[in-house]
């Protein structure tokens, strides 16, 4: 008997498809979003250790010149002195294919020979050994199946250049199918050099060593082979930076993510409450029949975990294509903000899996409880009848309010903990967001109540009897009101989080760059010692240049590791670019070429803790120096931080260092067009990039806005679940209020009139939920810029409020209810009255 | 618009005994194959203006299903049923939702208030539905059927008794001529039934409405016109 009311039970589930897929969706789309943003970013991050191990195979440590190239010479040096050491040069540069404005791709030189010694015993997936064919081939290429397939060509075809040294076309003699290799050209050693035109140097030599103290101590050969300019590094210390970086990148789709996974949470709720509901009588007799309060509490939470399962594993699924769509997106950031580097596998590591599943079932069984325990406990109080009814409502109301106000104060607490930690920073993001999703069903019904006095039944009877109903029963409503109002305030806090960001990142730019012209070097790796000092020296003699700054920017040691050191020689224009934070500077510029002073970023001071007037120790030529900190700079170029200094007093330190940048000021009188005009022509042949000042701004801005791409797909995924959860409620609300609908037709109600009972319902749960969003939405904004962002790049920016963008949220919030409404209406107006009316 | 109908006098017997309603050669079936009840097979019927006729027999003949048509509330599979000059046999679901709001006025066994409008906003609804919204209008009928008091309150806080008296208001307060009740009083105790039943034959009279009933009482036999039993899908006279 009692085997046969569970059956019964759950046949109550199947005979509600419709209340069952969309809990399915709502688990699904969360846990979804979840698992892409958690498998792009560690697909990302594989393809980055990827790229830089495959092409030795078990490479564990590199060799790069500190600026500029290495000589080949190091590479025989080093390979007589010690015979047994897997060595492999490598030259990388970047070739254009195809027209003038086609996509760059890396071009990669190696030794076959070399590389096929050191990848004997590699590991699965290397690529080592695979290309004797290259050897003493000149004019032949080995690429990835799939680039080629992208651009057209097949094996034997020939794939045509550009670079530095002008037109070549390459014989493409094997393809290969490893995705670490995407958009990579292998090419001969000495074929890279020629096509790069960089005869006799290197830009690294791969280094396997094994592990222990036997590793460490030819480690420690090798390092007392190199020359002063090149230094030997540990890949896998290379890959945890790396991994720095991504982690700080992907801070805010995990946000995100989260976020959706609450929206997601809120319609698993509403639909466990709609499932009770319809079964509260069967509970009542199988507890007549005997079955123990717990024992159901457990079938139930069972019935919640099998769910979650169900809707967790479909989620992987649309996690899984989801990630393969983000990923094209995360590329371009990745390629944008880092490395040249090729992601196209998602990686799939069963850990992540598992630890997604299990996300997904405890959320599910979580949002399940308070409804399950709530229905329990009412079964019990009231017997045999149970009916959802008022008090029932209200207290639960009060429950949900006083549940927000601790969800409010945790949230403050952990805003208030003393922590550099991103975790407490999500977790209040996750507090505040819950507080105002569990305070809206009150709100709603707060603002139906008034709006019930002022929208008369006698003059609006469709109108006013749908906000009556969002009044007297707008549980339902309520919580997709909760759920479309999380995804807007997480959708209006992006915006904001975004806005200001631009904002000051493009004030930031524009205030920085104050020259008219800026001269880069086409590929960045280039050996530029004698090529931009010499050209910076030839626009200087020209009659329409007033001045010119330029940088280098260069890695050190610092006491703590490695620090990006930025030698500038400004001239007085171009000091006025800098704004400072903290520190003054009118005593960083008096002391600027003179004193060991510097300035450091922002980045840079958060994450070591350094004030003006503290200081920075480097490891120079002349062993380790101290330099006083005079200021603090605003900069979000790098997130790792930098240290400026002058440049005469880097030459001093550290040595000379090639130019990287200059910057060109017109002299007086003369416009910015004449001035370009007569800096192309004087570098006219370079490989040479000659841009105007609004060029660059113009293309950092278009970097950030496709860093932030992949927000805006999130965003619309968080608002379509909130879609799906005000669809599921109207039409649990429509299934349990037949009746009502019938005696609506059979009073005369015409079918315009019954859809606006329903519209009326979204357009004011709409309204309230896009309202609400808007303050929500402006604190978990202040939440990610003054907390979350600082602590994961270490940038501040004032907060700005883009008005027609918050707009645009709110009317697509109302939009997004109102198109929820749709479908119910429409099968509102299909209720059959006789049939609805039928007493049972 | 076919929905045009005399216009209701509030004189207890018509001058001209026009029939009110009227139903041809009447045929409805449920389900299909072989499943399908048969339930009216080719029944007539007609009902003068201010007649109060009362149908009578088994659970199942069909009583309810006969009201629902008359009501225009469903479609017979064949026949004719006219209202007045409404023709409901010939007008879409549309129309006779136009129909219903002016011409019919409904009362349930199971009350079927709305639990969302108060007491004083369910008497309003059909007013406000054919555009006569009228506060002084619910007042009265507030006073007719004794529940000044109860204006504010909701039908979950009503007793049985209460509820079919704001029921019967509802479905008289815009004076419509076809009133049609199914098993008024069915879930109410003797005595509350009586008056119930009272309250709602008066009120009939008051507005000069026709008034069909489906019942398994005695009691309103003995106010009726005239009594008509439902059976195999047929109407006979009683007695
Ligand atoms: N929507 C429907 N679908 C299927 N069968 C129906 C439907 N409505 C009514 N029936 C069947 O039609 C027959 C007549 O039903 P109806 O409700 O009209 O009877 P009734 O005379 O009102 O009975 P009672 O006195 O119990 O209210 C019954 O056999 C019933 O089962
Ligand atoms: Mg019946």
């Amino acid at each position: 008997m009692k085997l046969l009311l569970l059956r019964a039970s759950a046949r109550v589930l199947w005979q509600h498809p419709w209340q069952l897929a969309l809990a399915l969706m709502g688990i699904a789309t969360g846990v979804g979003v979840v698992a892409a943003v958690q498998l792009t970013q560690r697909s990302a991050q594989v393809a980055m250790a990827d790229a830089q191990r495959s092409l030795v195979g078990p490479a564990t440590h590199r060799i790069e010149a500190r600026q500029g190239w290495l000589d080949e010479a190091l590479y025989v040096r080093i390979a007589r002195a010690l015979p047994a050491l897997s060595l492999a040069p490598v030259v990388h540069g970047a070739v254009q294919v195809g027209p003038a404005a086609g996509e760059f791709l890396s071009l990669v030189g190696i030794d076959p020979l070399a590389l096929s010694a050191a990848a004997d015993g590699a590991e699965e997936g290397t690529v080592g050994g695979q290309w004797t064919a290259l050897v003493g081939r000149s004019d032949t290429v080995v690429m990835a199946r799939r680039t080629a397939h992208r651009l057209g060509l097949r094996r034997g075809e020939r794939l045509h250049i550009r670079s530095a040294a002008g037109r070549r076309s390459l014989e493409i003699i094997d393809l290969l199918d490893s995705a670490a290799l995407t958009d990579t050209l292998l090419v001969d050693l000495a074929s890279a050099q020629e096509i790069l035109h960089r005869p006799g140097v290197l830009s690294a030599i791969e280094v396997a060593v094994p592990t222990g103290a036997a590793g460490a101590k030819l480690a420690a050969q090798v390092a007392a082979l190199l020359p002063a300019n090149a230094q030997l590094d540990s890949i896998a210390g290379r890959i945890t930076t790396n991994q720095e970086l991504t982690r700080a990148f992907n801070t805010n789709l995990t946000a995100l993510s989260l976020l959706a996974l609450m929206v997601g949470m809120f319609l698993i709720y509403n639909t466990e409450i709609f499932l009770l509901l319809q079964r509260q009588a069967l509970f009542a007799q199988l507890r007549a029949l005997g079955v123990s309060g717990r024992e159901l509490t457990v079938l139930l939470l069972g019935e919640a975990a099998l769910l979650g399962l169900v809707g967790s594993v479909l989620g992987l699924v649309l996690g899984l294509g989801l990630a393969h769509a983000l990923l094209r997106l995360v590329a371009q950031t990745v390629n944008d903000l880092y490395a040249p580097t090729a992601i196209s596998a998602v990686a799939l590591p069963p850990a992540l899996l598992c630890g997604v599943l299990v996300l997904g079932i405890l959320t599910t069984v979580l949002a399940a409880a308070l409804p399950v325990l709530e229905a329990l406990r009412s079964t019990v109080r009231r017997g045999l009848v149970v009916r959802p009814d008022e008090p029932h409502e209200a207290a639960q109301r009060h429950s949900f309010r006083r549940l927000a106000y601790a969800a409010l104060a945790l949230g403050g607490g952990f805003l208030l903990w003393p922590s550099r930690s991103l975790i407490p920073g999500f977790a209040a993001l996750w507090c505040a967001l819950l507080a105002g999703a569990l305070l809206l069903p009150w709100a709603l019904s707060t603002v139906a109540q008034r709006l019930v006095r002022a929208l008369a039944l006698a003059r609006h009877p469709a109108a006013g009897l749908g906000v009556r109903l969002v009044a007297r029963h707008g549980r339902r409503q309520g919580l997709a009101a909760a759920a479309l109002m999380a995804a807007s305030a997480t959708a209006i806090a992006m915006t904001i989080m975004i806005a200001s960001f631009r904002i000051s990142v493009s004030d930031w730019l524009s205030q920085l760059l104050r020259a008219d012209y800026y001269v880069g070097l086409l590929e960045p790796q280039a050996d530029a010692l004698p090529s931009l000092s010499a050209v910076r020296q030839r626009l200087a003699q020209l009659p329409t240049v007033g001045a010119t700054s330029a940088v280098s920017r260069t890695r050190q040691r610092a006491a703590h590791g490695e620090v990006q050191v930025l030698a500038y020689d400004l001239p007085r224009a171009a000091q006025a670019g800098f704004r400072f934070i903290a520190g003054s500077a009118q005593d960083l510029w008096s002391h600027w070429e003179r004193d060991p002073v510097v300035m450091i970023s922002e980045p840079y001071a958060w994450r070591h803790g350094l004030a003006p007037g503290e200081s920075v120790q480097l490891h120079t030529l002349n062993g380790l120096v101290r330099f006083r900190v005079a200021a603090v700079f605003r900069d979000y170029a790098s997130e790792q931080g930098s240290i400026a200094l002058s440049r005469r007093l880097y030459t001093q330190h550290f040595g000379a260092a090639p130019l990287d940048g200059l910057g060109i000021y017109a002299a007086p009188g003369v416009s910015a067009d004449a001035l370009g005009e007569s800096v192309r022509r004087a570098t006219a042949g370079l490989p040479l990039r000659v841009q105007r000042t609004t060029e660059v701004v113009g293309q950092s801005m278009q970097i950030f806005e496709r860093t932030f791409a992949i927000t805006e797909v999130l965003r619309l995924i968080a608002l379509g679940v909130a879609i799906i959860g005000i669809i599921a409620a109207l039409l649990a609300q429509q299934f349990e209020r037949l009746r009502e609908y019938g005696v609506l037709r059979a009073l005369g109600f015409a079918a315009g009139e019954i859809a606006r009972v329903v519209l009326a319902q979204t357009l004011l749960l709409g309204v309230v939920a896009a309202t609400c969003a808007l303050p929500l939405g402006y604190g978990l904004a202040l939440v990610l810029v003054e907390v979350i962002n600082v602590r994961s790049f270490g940038w501040t920016m004032p907060i700005v409020v883009p008005w027609p963008a918050l707009g645009a949220a709110w009317l697509l919030a109302v939009l997004a209810a109102l198109s929820a409404g749709l479908y119910p209406a429409w099968r509102a107006t299909q209720v059959a009255p006789a049939a609805a009316l039928r007493d049972e | 618009m076919p929905t045009v109908i005399p216009p209701a006098t509030t004189d207890a017997t018509p001058a001209v005994p026009t029939p009110l309603v009227v139903a041809r050669g009447v045929v409805m079936r449920y389900g299909a194959g072989a499943l399908t009840t048969g339930v009216l097979q080719g029944l007539n019927f007609t009902a003068h203006a201010g007649e109060f006729v009362v149908v009578v027999g088994r659970s199942g003949s069909g009583k309810s299903t006969l009201l629902n048509l008359l009501g225009g509330m469903d479609q017979p599979l064949a026949g004719e049923i006219r209202v007045g000059l409404a023709r409901l046999t010939e007008m879409s679901e549309e129309q006779r939702a136009r129909f219903r709001r002016r011409t019919v006025g409904f009362v349930f066994q199971s009350f079927n208030l709305l639990p969302t409008l108060s007491v004083a906003e369910n008497l309003a609804l059909p007013l406000a539905l054919n555009g006569r919204a009228s506060a002084l209008r619910i007042t009265e009928m507030l006073a007719r059927l004794g529940l000044s008091d109860r204006a504010a309150r909701y039908p979950d806080q009503l007793s049985g008794g209460e509820q079919q008296r704001v029921a019967i208001g509802r479905a008289l307060i815009h004076a419509p001529p076809l009133v049609l009740a199914d098993e008024p009083t069915g879930n109410l105790d003797e005595d509350t039934a009586r008056q119930v039943l009272v309250l709602l034959c008066e009120m009939v009279r008051e507005t000069g409405s026709t008034l069909i009933m489906a019942t398994h009482s005695h009691e309103p036999r003995a106010l009726a016109d005239r009594v008509l039993r439902l059976q195999h899908g047929q109407l006979r006279t009683e007695q």
